[in-house]
């Protein structure tokens, strides 16, 4: 006697309406072309029988019809009109019957040439509970959710009886042949509360209803995955989900924004505070020495590119790319799940080594017809948190700097002492970035639906402007649609979804904040007559700083994903699927610099940058799912195959020489026209894929993964590989002995997974021996050389992932703390390797054994701390601490990166001088040689033997929610420790030098012989030994300081008006809300901001907004 | 049931499985092209062609500040540096003193356009979309490179190691091979070049240029005449520069300022200068009057003993030789290339190759080989174009000797000439053992190989260092 014996027999007890399609599995199966299907037995008693829904009593005339073989009833409570399926070629009757009769609570026995059809014996030696005897009774159980509609596969599970089962297509599930009682019925399905009901059955045919209500605690709350879905409960991989409405509290335009401070493990770095800035996105450290390090990015199912091709956007900062979430409408996302370990990722394979970020967008639900709208307006200014010289002090300055060099300031060197206004005080900050940004932002959408059918359609509009002086504005329109549907039995279901966003982007070319560093006694920028002033400046400056304010970028980008899931069930339990998506992000640009905004003294001519891009893929994953449902085992297998193209391509014209700023952005008008880069790449990928996922009564959880895939990134020679994954999963809570001895806790699981996963962010083409156009042409006509050598075995980067973690819930769940402990290991780096000059080149794009190790834990603490009816307080902490390691490199010392790694250190590794700051006598920045002694000037190449880490020590948030009945309050805060750039550094030159204010730190010098101060002597001569150590110290420690904060990231403040008041105005709901992002920031850092750490670029704004949402 | 679930689930992998590996083969991007494309038309495999000519003129090859005729005449005794010259490498080549961690660039340019020969060499072999008339002419042009690329890393390295393929696993650990199995292969290539070359001077597409800015089959047998002398295959260069003499093509124009501009007729290779307003990278480093002067960037001062060594009335004092006068100091320098920077189409173009040295090195075979009459005709015909009265010298070694300073006057500053004459002659420790302590160091017979780059003798531990810079 075996468990498994006696839970197949119990189960048997449930009456499942079997619904074979023969005729449909046999179509699929010649499609296939691989079946075939033999039986075996005696052929005097062959019997042919395809039966649906027949009564048994008819079954039984057929098959004595056939074989001659008769059929008697054995015992009363036996029903002849019990229906049944049979599906039979050429079977025995022994076959014949074991199929039709499984799963009835009735067997038979063949004595001759007779049927006898008798009640199922009960299993020996197990226990009929009381109240439970077989009877003449059946339960019928419909679960159905939220908008009532019904679920099917949930699973309900009654202890008296044993019996599990799982509801069908239709939410139902029959339990038959039971006596009256009351029975305890738990029901439970992903995404929802785990319900449990007393049902008493009275009537024959009891028939009840059980609602189950969206889930509450993270532990049952639907995680989206790859392909597929499941719970924290359940799950085997680390997966971080950030909700809609955690996203929707934050106003901002681009979601990586809002999921700052909130997931463990991801490090989120923003580029500035202008209008579409670039977010550095980073999951557990950086893995690859020179090549993409971005996650892999997927909404709905298809996948998303991490980064524009090229851009000319000032808020990228130089040379970089905008960020493509920037154009999709955080209002329109449901969920975001940050996939991290192997368990979790290696299904992606050689695209998943950064993880991966999932996002699904909103979906109708059924129901009434409802209208939303949303409106809010708002208002953002720049920190004003560093000090600048003011006049009096920066005139201090250059006048002790002169003094210091021993040097008389001449109208040549010191204009601004001897020329310029000495008495005028600007505040720069107020004058560039002291402005009021603007928000306005309107969203609407309707959504409804039957059971069958459900839809969501949504449109928004919003605008901000900027801080900066001028009516510089980004503007958004957008629109989601959601279409759901099914058949009417439920076997074809289609999903299919549109985004869509346009962007209008109207900014200055560069980011005015740099303009900051003008002396507090500069000259007005503005002549009386409103013409830019250029003879004042001209004095210092090749330009007015206010130039910027004529040089104007605009964008326009256009992004469309679309996406249609189809699936269609061939069997009970199997389902085929294919996921269809396309993307097309086109981004069209110029950025002008016209004849006004420079200098007439140079006769200047103007130019314009036009730059256009266009990213579109296509994908294409069908997909079959299978589940075996086997006793308390659930055996869960997916397969499927991916093929995905991403055609990139771009080009950056510049036009030259314009004489009229009237027709600069008209490039046929331009005399001289360069295309600076022409970019046209394809990149194919497939691969095949497979999951089996086991679970034992949600106690034991085993998941594997596996992926083939293919890239045309990749050389010949390893055009395929193999990634894969083992999870598993203790829940010990259900353990005896655990629920017994640890009666507080409510849920406890152990977790670990390997595996491995790839990076294949190395660029397009990257194996070829490409040839390029010369420079120059030869003979009047262009040339071609190699740009590279041919390397057939160039590869992925391979990332092995460990993982241990625990989950534990006490008091009902109330707590919640999960720990990870992750190390992991990526290998295989393609680094441009040495390669003697003999070979025509010196270096080799390869994949090298050089080996980078990302460790760390990360802790997640969930917590209720009070729940009364009226008020709610909930807790959400977060804790991440990693560390990155540069194991192995092997060929180090002779690369071109010798100086930029040390094996043993973080990859980011700073190799610095070692100052003992400001020496007493000699007032003057001193540091010590590699061994030690104090020297003015330390040797480039021997001496820096400091070394800075500037990676984040650790990381995290803090939630706080309160809820009192209809008044919401959230704040979240941010913190970070981490060393970072010094601000009294950023400058190029040192305090004291013509043209440059200082930020105010630099009051703090030393003046005197004694003196013990961290800024050193004013100079303002470049022959200077203070210069000189100056320019030591920025590539001393002295560079680096603490750059840790603590920001109050996120308050939501809201109040949803009392029902009562809203039915009067014939509305469903009233919001009124007021959110606030990035309101204080805590930090011993004396730059102007800890995250940006620049004194150029535009910190992250503080932005308040109010609005009111209802629906009607 | 469970069977057949078995069997669609294995149906589709096998459906979908067989799909995958086509799929994801792409082609190149349009933006550029491979080496399997490259040598598919006859238009993309001239362009290659050309790719190494334009490499050629901007690398050390076509000259320059680091160029070959700059850093071999300082390395000798042609040049004088600036005492304010800012360049590291120019200052330890005058001195003698050249480090391998600051190599001079010969190595890795020569190398890199070896690369590009032998590629070129590779594709148009198993090539079917190109020609069999261009395809001749670009492989003898290719091997006609290969073998002028390793004539100069024999003479400024030594054995080098011997690469003709393009395959990088394998060229990556070659170790040196010796002069002599290299000078086979250069001889071998030119041979075949001959054989291969047009006797035409031809364009881009195979028609008939008037510019000779690609090689023919004079310019291979004009390359085979100086290795063979090299060689002390005297017989043999004297036959191959013979061949080019008599080639009507080639006149040594009375006009001394006319044997460096683009329409030659002396001109037996030249490389065609880019019409970006420029003219020779030579010319752009030597002419000091263009910059005022002498200056950190512009450091080649002429020798004294080249300015002061002419015997009088030579006309390439006047005509091939400027200075320019700064704070009461003269500076002499090469005026051979009398352009720099114009803003027009250029006028004058690199000359690697023209027929006075051809001239010399028949006269000097033939006094080798006892023909003392030959020899001093063909040394006269120099002289008498260069307004000098005929040769004094009489016996095979004063004939020798004149021809061998009649070298050193007519082609000054050119393509190193007089640095490999002295190796080649053995008289390079005497003459430098006078000269670099006049430059200020000190010189070891090692220091007339050039070091070879510190990264190929670490990344390929096959490559030995050359003697006095381990």
């Amino acid at each position: 006697m075996n468990v498994k014996a006696d839970c197949r027999r119990k189960l048997l007890a449930v009456g499942i309406t079997k619904t074979l399609r023969i005729m449909r599995l046999t179509a699929i199966l010649l499609l296939v072309g691989s079946l075939t299907v033999s039986a075996h037995g005696r052929a005097q008693e062959r019997v042919t029988l395809h039966l649906k829904g027949a009564l048994l009593k008819t079954v039984l005339d057929k098959i004595q019809e056939q074989t001659g073989y008769d059929y008697v009833f054995s015992g009363k409570e036996i029903q002849p009109d019990m229906k049944l399926n049979v599906d039979v070629q050429n079977a025995t009757i022994q076959q014949t019957l074991d199929d039709c009769l499984k799963g009835l609570p009735v067997t038979y026995e063949v004595t001759g040439k007779i049927i006898k059809i008798i009640n199922r014996p009960l299993a020996p030696g197990s226990q009929m509970p009381d109240g439970a005897a077989p009877g003449p009774y059946s339960l019928v159980v419909y679960v159905v959710g939220e908008q009532g509609f019904r679920l099917a596969g949930a699973t309900i599970n009654i202890a008296a009886l044993k019996v599990e089962g799982v509801t069908d297509d239709q939410g139902m599930l029959e339990v038959k042949n039971i006596a009256a009682g009351t029975y305890r019925v738990e029901v439970s399905f992903v995404g929802y509360q785990r319900a449990e009901e007393q049902i008493d059955v009275k009537e024959m045919r009891q028939v009840v209803t059980i609602g189950l209500k969206p889930a509450t605690t993270h532990l049952d709350e639907v995680q989206v995955i790859a392909y597929g879905q499941t719970t924290q409960r359940l799950s085997t991989g680390d997966v971080t989900k950030v909700n809609s409405g955690d996203i929707e509290q934050q106003p901002v335009t681009n979601s990586l924004a809002a999921l700052e401070g909130r997931v463990p493990g991801m490090f989120i770095t923003q580029g500035s505070g202008m209008p579409g800035s670039p977010y550095v996105v980073q999951i557990r450290g950086l893995n690859s020495l020179f090549n993409g390090n971005d996650p892999f990015y997927v909404i709905d199912g298809v996948p998303y590119s991490s980064e524009l091709l090229q851009s000319a956007n000032p808020a990228s900062g130089n040379g970089g790319y905008g960020s493509p979430l920037n154009f999709l409408n955080p209002a329109d996302i449901e969920s975001i799940s940050i996939l991290k370990d192997a368990d979790a990722t290696a299904i992606y394979g050689s695209r998943a080594a950064n993880g991966a970020i999932l996002i699904t967008t909103k979906k109708g639900v059924a129901g009434n017809v409802r209208l939303n709208i949303n409106v809010s307006g708002g208002v953002g200014r720049a920190p004003m948190k560093m000090n600048w010289l003011n006049t009096s002090q920066y005139l201090t300055m250059r006048n002790e700097a002169f003094a210091n060099d021993s040097m008389q300031p001449s109208q040549g060197n010191a204009p601004d002492l001897l020329v310029w206004d000495t008495t005028r005080f600007t505040d720069w900050r107020k004058y560039f970035m002291g402005g009021t940004a603007m928000y306005n932002d309107i969203q609407g959408s309707i959504s409804g639906g039957n059971t069958n059918t459900q839809y969501l359609i949504g449109g928004a509009y919003h605008k901000e402007s900027t801080v900066f002086p001028g009516s510089w504005y980004d503007k958004k329109g957008s629109f989601h649609f959601n279409v759901t549907s099914s058949s009417n039995d439920g076997r074809f279901k289609s999903i299919i979804t549109g985004n869509y966003n346009l962007d209008l982007s109207s900014l200055p070319t560069t980011d005015p904040t740099y303009s900051l560093r003008l002396p507090p006694d500069a000259p007005p920028i503005y002549n009386n007559d409103g013409s830019l002033n250029y003879s004042g400046y001209a004095l210092v400056y090749a330009n007015n700083p206010a130039t910027y304010s004529l040089r104007h970028y605009s964008a326009h980008t256009n992004n469309l994903i679309a996406n249609g899931i189809f699936s269609y069930t061939i069997l009970k339990n199997l389902d085929a699927k294919v996921n269809v998506g396309y993307t097309d992000l086109q981004l069209d640009e110029t950025s002008t610099l016209p004849i006004a905004s420079q200098n007439p003294a140079y006769n200047p001519t103007g130019s314009c940058v036009f730059v256009n891009n266009n990213i579109h893929s296509w994908i294409a994953e069908p997909q079959i799912a299978y589940q075996v449902l086997y006793g308390l085992s659930k055996v869960n297998v997916l397969t499927g195959g991916t093929f995905n193209s991403i055609v990139s391509k771009g080009q950056d014209l510049s036009g030259y020489n314009y004489t009229s700023d009237g027709l600069l952005t008209d490039l046929q008008a331009a005399p001289l026209i360069i295309a600076q880069s022409i970019t046209n790449s394809n990149y194919k990928y497939s691969a095949l894929f497979g999951r089996l996922n086991y679970n034992f009564d949600d106690k034991y959880l085993v998941d594997l993964n596996l992926r083939r895939d293919g890239s045309s990134r990749f050389g010949p020679n390893n055009e395929f590989h193999d990634f894969g994954s083992i999870g598993a999963a203790w829940v010990f809570s259900k353990a005896k002995f655990v629920r017994n001895l640890l009666k507080f806790l409510s849920f406890g699981k152990i977790k670990t997974s390997f595996g491995t996963t790839g990076n294949d962010q190395i660029g397009d083409y990257k194996y070829y021996d490409l040839f390029n156009t010369t420079y120059y042409p030869y003979q009047g006509q262009i040339g071609l050389t190699p740009s590279n050598l041919y390397n057939p075995n160039l590869s992925w980067e391979s990332t092995k992932k460990t993982e241990g973690a625990m989950s534990l819930g006490l008091f009902e769940n109330r707590l919640l703390l999960d720990w990870s402990y992750f190390v992991n290991r990526s290998s295989n780096e393609l680094i441009l390797s040495t390669v003697p000059g003999v070979t025509g080149f010196s270096y080799v794009t390869e994949n090298l054994p050089a080996t980078v190790q990302n460790s760390g834990w990360e802790g997640v603490l969930n917590t209720i701390n009070i729940k009364s009816k009226n008020f709610t307080w909930r807790s959400s902490f977060n804790i991440t601490e990693a560390k990155n390691t540069l194991k192995t490199y092997p060929g180090l010392e002779t690369s071109p990166f010798v100086n930029v790694f040390v094996v043993g250190q973080p990859v980011t590794i700073k190799k610095v001088f070692r100052s003992t700051g400001v020496d007493p006598t000699a007032g003057v920045y001193s540091f010590l040689d590699s061994k030690g002694a104090k020297t003015n000037s330390p040797a480039y190449a021997t001496d820096r033997v400091g070394l800075v880490n500037t990676d984040p020590k650790f990381y995290g948030g803090l939630q706080n929610s309160f809820i009192y009945k209809g008044i919401q309050l959230d704040f979240l805060f941010q913190f970070i420790k981490q060393t970072g750039v010094n601000p009294q550094f950023q400058e190029s030159t040192a305090p004291g030098f013509l043209g440059y204010n200082t930020p105010a730190v630099a009051l703090d010098r030393w003046e005197k012989s004694g003196d013990t101060k961290p800024v050193e002597k004013y100079t303002q001569n470049y022959g200077s030994f203070a210069w000189t150590a100056y320019t030591n110290a920025q590539m001393s420690n002295l560079n680096y300081t603490d750059a840790s904060f603590i920001r109050l990231k996120n308050v939501s403040l809201s109040w949803e008006l009392p029902k009562r008041l809203v039915t009067r105005i014939h509305v469903q709901n009233v919001k009124v809300y007021v959110h606030g992002q990035n309101l204080w920031t805590i930090a011993k850092y004396k730059g102007m901001d800890p995250e940006t750490q620049s004194l150029s670029t535009l910190p992250p704004l503080k932005i308040l907004v109010g609005g009111i949402q209802f629906s009607i | 049931m469970k069977k057949s679930v078995i069997y669609i689930l294995f149906g589709w992998l096998l459906l979908s499985g067989g799909s995958c590996k086509k799929f994801s083969e792409v082609p190149p991007p349009s933006t550029s092209l491979t080496g399997a494309t490259v040598y598919s038309s006859n238009a993309t495999a001239s362009a290659a062609i050309n790719g190494i000519y334009a490499t050629m003129l901007t690398n050390s090859v076509g000259g320059g500040t680091h160029g070959i005729s700059g850093l071999l005449g300082l390395s000798g005794d042609e040049f004088d540096l600036y005492s304010n010259a800012t360049d590291m490498l120019l200052s330890q080549a005058y001195v003698n003193a050249l480090l391998s961690t600051n190599a001079p660039p010969m190595w890795d340019d020569l190398y890199n356009i070896i690369y590009q020969a032998n590629s070129a060499i590779e594709g148009l072999t198993k090539s079917q979309g190109v020609t069999a008339e261009m395809r001749s002419q670009l492989v003898g042009e290719s091997e006609f490179i290969r073998a002028f690329c390793y004539f100069y890393l024999v003479n400024l390295y030594g054995d080098v190691p011997l690469v003709i393929t393009t395959n990088y696993q394998e060229n990556e650990t070659v170790s040196r091979t010796p002069q002599q199995k290299v000078y086979q292969q250069i001889v071998l290539d030119l041979l075949d070049a001959q054989a291969k070359l047009s006797a035409n001077y031809l364009s881009f597409n195979g028609s008939v240029s008037t510019e000779r800015a690609r090689p023919n089959k004079a310019a291979a047998t004009a390359l085979l005449a100086r290795v063979y002398l090299f060689t002390d295959s005297l017989s043999s260069a004297e036959v191959e520069a013979t061949e080019v003499i008599n080639n009507s093509a080639f006149v040594l124009d009375s006009n001394l300022n006319n044997v460096f501009v683009s329409t030659s007729q002396e001109a037996i290779w030249q490389l065609e200068s880019p019409n970006s307003g420029g003219n020779t990278p030579d010319g752009a480093t030597f002419l000091l009057n263009m910059f005022g002067g002498p200056g950190g960037y512009y450091p080649y001062l002429l020798a004294d003993s080249i300015v002061f060594g002419f015997e009088p009335g030579d006309l390439r004092r006047v005509n091939w030789i400027d200075s320019i006068q700064v704070g009461g100091t003269t500076y002499y320098f090469p005026y051979k290339y009398k352009l720099n920077y114009t803003g027009q189409p250029p006028t004058e173009y690199p000359t690697v190759l023209r027929l006075a040295e051809q001239y010399l090195i028949r006269a000097e075979a033939e006094a080798q080989l006892g023909d003392l009459n030959g020899a001093a005709s063909d040394l006269n015909t120099i002289r008498k174009r260069a307004g000098l009265d005929m040769t004094a010298a009489t016996s095979q070694q004063q004939l020798i000797e004149a021809i061998m300073r009649e070298r050193r006057y007519e082609l000054f500053t050119e393509y190193g000439h007089r640095w490999l004459d002295l190796k080649r002659t053995g008289k390079v420790d005497s003459v430098m053992t006078v000269v670099t302590p006049a430059k200020g160091g000190h010189w070891q017979t090692t220091d007339q190989w050039y070091p070879i780059p510190i990264s190929d003798v670490q990344s390929d531990s096959k490559i030995q260092q050359n003697q006095g810079y381990q």
